[in-house]
C-alpha cells in the first residue's frame, strides 16, 4: 500500500501592510476626503504567461474563468485576481485549465493590491506615474506596468475614479508611505 | 528622452535599461578559427555619432526587450520595435 | 614671461594692462614631426612632455574648439591614486607624483590641493574590500588609511551614520588625494608647451587621416592638409570618430556623464568624499560651491547634456549620505562625453599603422591621469614603444585576454 502523499502545507496570507495601513482619516481634514485607500486582502493573485503561439487560446481560456478579474500585465502576460477563494484554489483551477498553454504562478503571497479611489485619486497617481491617466487614454479596465517612486507598479483603472495598484510585498510599505504622503493635501481615508 | 514602447506607449527614459549597440551579430560558430569574429562582436563598436540602433529593456514597464532607434548626438528618438521583430527583420534582410 | 611675485607686483603697478598672452595663436605650418589631435588636458600634457622630456618641439596640437573646451573644462577636479590592480596603481601613483611637483614644474598655479579623498564603506564585506585595496596601494608605495566609523565621524560629523539602508561603517582615506583647478591644468600645460616651441592651433578640426603603405603621412583639417611623421590621437569622447578616419574600430563607446555645482556655501566639506553604496562624489570648491557627480547616464551619447533621472539618482545618493544636502540648491549641471572602454581602463599604445598612436578609453577618470597620461604618451610616441608604466594599457589586451577590469564588469562599457 502506497503512503498517502503529505498534504501541502497551507500558510495563511498575511498582508504586508497589516501594521502599516491603519484605518482612519488623515491629512487635510476639511470636507470629504479626496482619496480613499483600501488594501484588498486577502486576494488570490496569479501570473499567467502564454506559451509561444498560445496567446489567443490563453486569452479565451482566461475569459471563461468564473469570478475572476483578468488584467493585462505585459505582452502575452496577465494577472488573474479573485476574492473569497481558498488558499491555492484559484491556482489549482487555472493550472489544470492552462497547463499545456501557459505558465501559471501563484502570487497571492508575493503581491499586494491597494485600491485608490475618490475624486482626487487621479491627481495622486499622476504625481508618480508617467502614464497618461485621462479617461480617453486610460479607460476603465485598462492596465499599465509602470513605476512610482522607483517602485514597479501594476496599475489598473477599475472605475471612473478608482484604481488598483499591485506591487511586490517587499516594496509595499515603501510605496504606501510615499502614496499616502502624496494624498495628504487632499485628505485621505484608509478603510 | 521619451521612448515609444510598442506595448506600453510613450514612456520616459527612467523606465528603461540600456544594453547598447544592436548591430553586432553574434557569430554562429564556436570554432576557434572564428576568434576574430568573436573579438569584433564582444569588444569592438562602431560608436556612431548620429543614428543608432540599441537594445533597450523596458525594465520599469512591460519588461520586453526593444530595439530603439535614436540619434546619439541630439537624443531624438525615431522609434522602437520589439527585439523579436528586429531579429525577424534582420533575418529577412540577410536571407 | 616667468610668473613670480615680482612679475605680479610689476604688473599690478601698471594696472595689469601689460600681461602678455600665455601662449601664441600660430597658423599651422605645412609640416610637423608630430601632430597631436585634441587640445585638452591629455593632448596638451603630451605636447608639454614631448618638448620637455624628449626635446621634441616641432610639434602641433590641433584642437577643433578652443583650448581646454572638452572634459578638462567640465570635470569634478578630483585627483587620487587609489586603484587595486597592478597595471593601474603605478601609473596613477606616477600621476600623483607629477601633480605634486606640477606647479613648480610648469610655473603656473594650478591650485593643487591635497585635501584627502575618503571612500566610505557601508557593509563589512565592503570594508574587507577596502582593506584589500588599501593593502594593494601600500604595496605600490601609495598612502592609504583604513578608518573606522568614529574616525570618519571626527572628520565629517554631519553624515548619516545610522542610515537604515546604508549605515557608514568606515572608510578608506588617501590623504594625498584631493582636487586641482582643472582649467589651470590646461592653461599651464599650454603655456609650458608653447614656450618650448609647440604650436597650439585652435579651431582646427581634423577631417581625415592620410596614410600611405601602412604609414601615417598627415591629417586633413579645415585649415588645410598638415604633413606629419607621427600622429597622436587624444580625442577623448570623440576617439571613435577620429580613429574611424584611419579605418580603425575601437573597443570604446561614448557615454554622457553629468556633473553639478551647488550655490556657494561657507566651508562645509573640506575633502573629497565618495558614497560607497551608490555612485556619488563631492568636494567643495574654493568659491564655496559643492561640486558633485555620480554615474554616467547609461546610454550611448555624444550630446553634452544628460537626462533628469540621473540627476535625481545622484542627488538621492548624496542626500542618503549627507541629509543636510537636501536644503542645498543646485546652481548648474552639465554633461560631458566619456570614452568608455570595454574594461574600464585606458589605452595608451601604438597602433597597427606606423606612426599612429592612440590615447583613449579614459572612461570618467581621465582628469587625475592628465600628467601621467601625457608623460607616458609622449614616451610612447618619442620612443615608439610604451613605457613600463603604460605597458598594461595596450590596445591588443582585449584580443589577448589581458583586460584591466577594476570593477569586474566585463565588456559592458555602461557599467564601468
Amino acid at each position: 500500500m502506497k503512503a498517502k502523499p503529505a498534504a501541502e502545507p497551507v500558510f495563511p496570507r498575511v498582508s504586508p501592510l497589516a501594521d502599516v495601513a491603519l484605518q482612519g482619516r488623515f491629512g487635510a481634514d476639511r470636507g470629504a476626503p479626496g482619496v480613499e485607500f483600501r488594501v484588498r486582502h486577502p486576494l488570490s493573485i496569479l501570473t499567467v504567461i502564454a506559451r509561444k503561439g498560445q496567446s489567443a487560446a490563453v486569452a479565451d481560456a482566461l475569459a471563461s474563468l468564473k469570478g475572476t478579474t483578468v488584467q493585462w500585465a505585459g505582452p502575452d502576460q496577465y494577472f488573474v485576481l479573485a476574492e473569497g477563494r481558498g488558499e491555492g484554489a484559484l491556482y489549482r483551477e487555472a493550472k489544470a485549465m492552462l497547463d499545456d498553454k501557459a505558465s501559471v504562478s501563484e502570487q497571492s503571497h508575493g503581491r499586494v493590491v491597494i485600491r485608490v479611489a475618490g475624486a482626487k485619486a487621479r491627481n495622486v497617481l499622476a504625481k508618480g506615474t508617467p502614464v497618461d491617466l485621462h479617461p480617453d487614454a486610460f479607460p476603465v479596465g485598462m492596465s499599465a506596468m509602470t513605476q512610482m517612486a522607483h517602485v514597479g507598479v501594476h496599475l489598473t483603472r477599475v472605475a471612473e475614479d478608482a484604481y488598483d495598484l499591485s506591487v511586490f510585498r517587499g516594496f509595499a510599505e515603501s510605496l504606501w508611505e510615499w502614496i499616502t504622503e502624496q494624498a495628504e493635501e487632499f485628505g485621505y481615508q484608509v478603510k | 528622452m521619451l521612448i515609444p514602447c510598442p506595448h506600453c506607449g510613450i514612456r520616459p527614459v527612467e523606465e528603461f535599461t540600456f544594453l547598447g549597440d544592436a548591430r553586432p551579430v553574434r557569430p554562429a560558430s564556436n570554432d576557434p578559427a572564428t576568434m576574430d569574429q568573436w573579438f569584433d562582436y564582444v569588444y569592438l563598436r562602431d560608436n556612431p555619432k548620429g543614428r543608432f540602433d540599441e537594445y533597450v529593456h523596458h525594465s520599469g514597464g512591460c519588461r520586453a526587450w526593444l530595439v530603439v532607434t535614436r540619434d546619439t548626438e541630439t537624443h531624438e528618438v525615431f522609434g522602437a520595435v520589439t527585439a523579436r521583430d528586429w531579429a525577424g527583420k534582420r533575418k529577412g534582410r540577410r536571407a | 614671461m616667468k610668473y613670480s611675485v615680482f612679475s605680479l607686483l610689476k604688473n599690478a603697478a601698471s594696472g595689469h594692462k601689460n600681461w602678455t598672452p600665455a601662449w601664441r595663436e600660430p597658423d599651422p605650418k605645412p609640416e610637423y614631426d608630430i601632430v597631436i589631435v585634441g587640445g585638452g588636458g591629455h593632448g596638451l600634457s603630451t605636447a608639454y612632455y614631448l618638448a620637455k622630456e624628449h626635446g621634441l618641439t616641432n610639434v602641433a596640437v590641433l584642437e577643433k574648439g578652443w583650448l581646454g573646451s572638452g572634459n578638462i573644462g567640465r570635470n569634478t577636479t578630483i585627483i587620487r591614486s587609489n586603484y587595486l590592480l597592478p597595471g593601474n596603481n603605478p601609473f596613477y601613483e606616477w600621476s600623483m607624483k607629477l601633480w605634486e611637483g606640477l606647479e613648480q614644474d610648469f610655473n603656473f598655479n594650478a591650485m593643487v590641493s591635497q585635501r584627502g579623498v575618503l571612500n566610505l564603506c557601508h557593509t563589512d564585506p565592503q570594508r574587507d574590500a577596502f582593506a584589500r585595496r588599501g593593502n594593494a596601494m601600500r604595496i605600490d608605495g601609495v598612502d592609504a588609511e583604513l578608518l573606522d566609523r568614529e574616525a570618519v565621524r571626527e572628520m565629517y560629523p554631519f553624515f548619516d551614520y545610522d542610515n537604515a539602508r546604508f549605515p557608514i561603517k568606515g572608510g578608506l582615506l588617501q590623504r594625498r588625494g584631493g582636487t586641482v583647478r582643472h582649467d589651470a591644468v590646461a592653461w599651464g600645460y599650454a603655456r609650458g608647451a608653447d614656450s618650448r616651441g609647440v604650436d597650439i592651433i585652435q579651431r582646427c578640426e581634423v577631417t581625415g587621416i592620410r596614410t600611405a603603405k601602412g604609414k601615417v603621412v598627415g591629417v586633413d583639417t579645415n585649415r588645410g592638409f598638415i604633413k606629419c611623421k607621427k600622429l597622436g590621437l587624444a580625442a577623448a569622447g570623440n576617439s571613435s570618430e577620429v580613429a574611424a578616419m584611419a579605418g580603425m574600430k575601437l573597443p570604446i563607446e561614448s557615454h554622457v556623464l553629468q556633473a553639478f555645482v551647488s550655490e556657494g556655501l561657507k566651508p562645509y566639506i573640506d575633502g573629497v568624499v565618495t558614497f560607497g553604496a551608490g555612485h556619488f562624489y563631492v568636494s567643495q570648491s574654493d568659491k564655496g560651491g559643492l561640486v558633485f557627480g555620480g554615474d554616467i547616464d547609461g546610454y550611448n551619447s555624444y550630446a553634452r547634456r544628460g537626462n533628469l533621472p540621473m540627476v535625481e539618482h545622484v542627488i538621492e545618493a548624496g542626500v542618503a549620505m549627507i541629509p543636510s544636502l537636501a536644503r542645498v540648491r543646485v546652481l548648474r549641471s552639465w554633461g560631458g562625453i566619456m570614452d568608455m572602454s570595454m574594461d574600464g581602463s585606458p589605452i595608451i599604445d601604438k597602433t597597427h599603422i606606423e606612426g599612429l598612436y592612440l590615447n583613449a578609453g579614459w572612461c570618467y577618470g581621465g582628469f587625475k591621469a592628465t600628467p601621467a597620461s601625457g608623460w607616458c604618451f609622449a614616451h610612447t610616441i618619442a620612443r615608439n614603444e610604451p613605457h613600463s608604466l603604460n605597458a598594461a594599457y595596450r590596445l591588443d589586451r582585449f584580443r589577448r585576454g589581458y583586460m584591466l577590469d577594476e570593477k569586474g564588469q566585463g565588456a559592458t562599457p555602461n557599467l564601468h
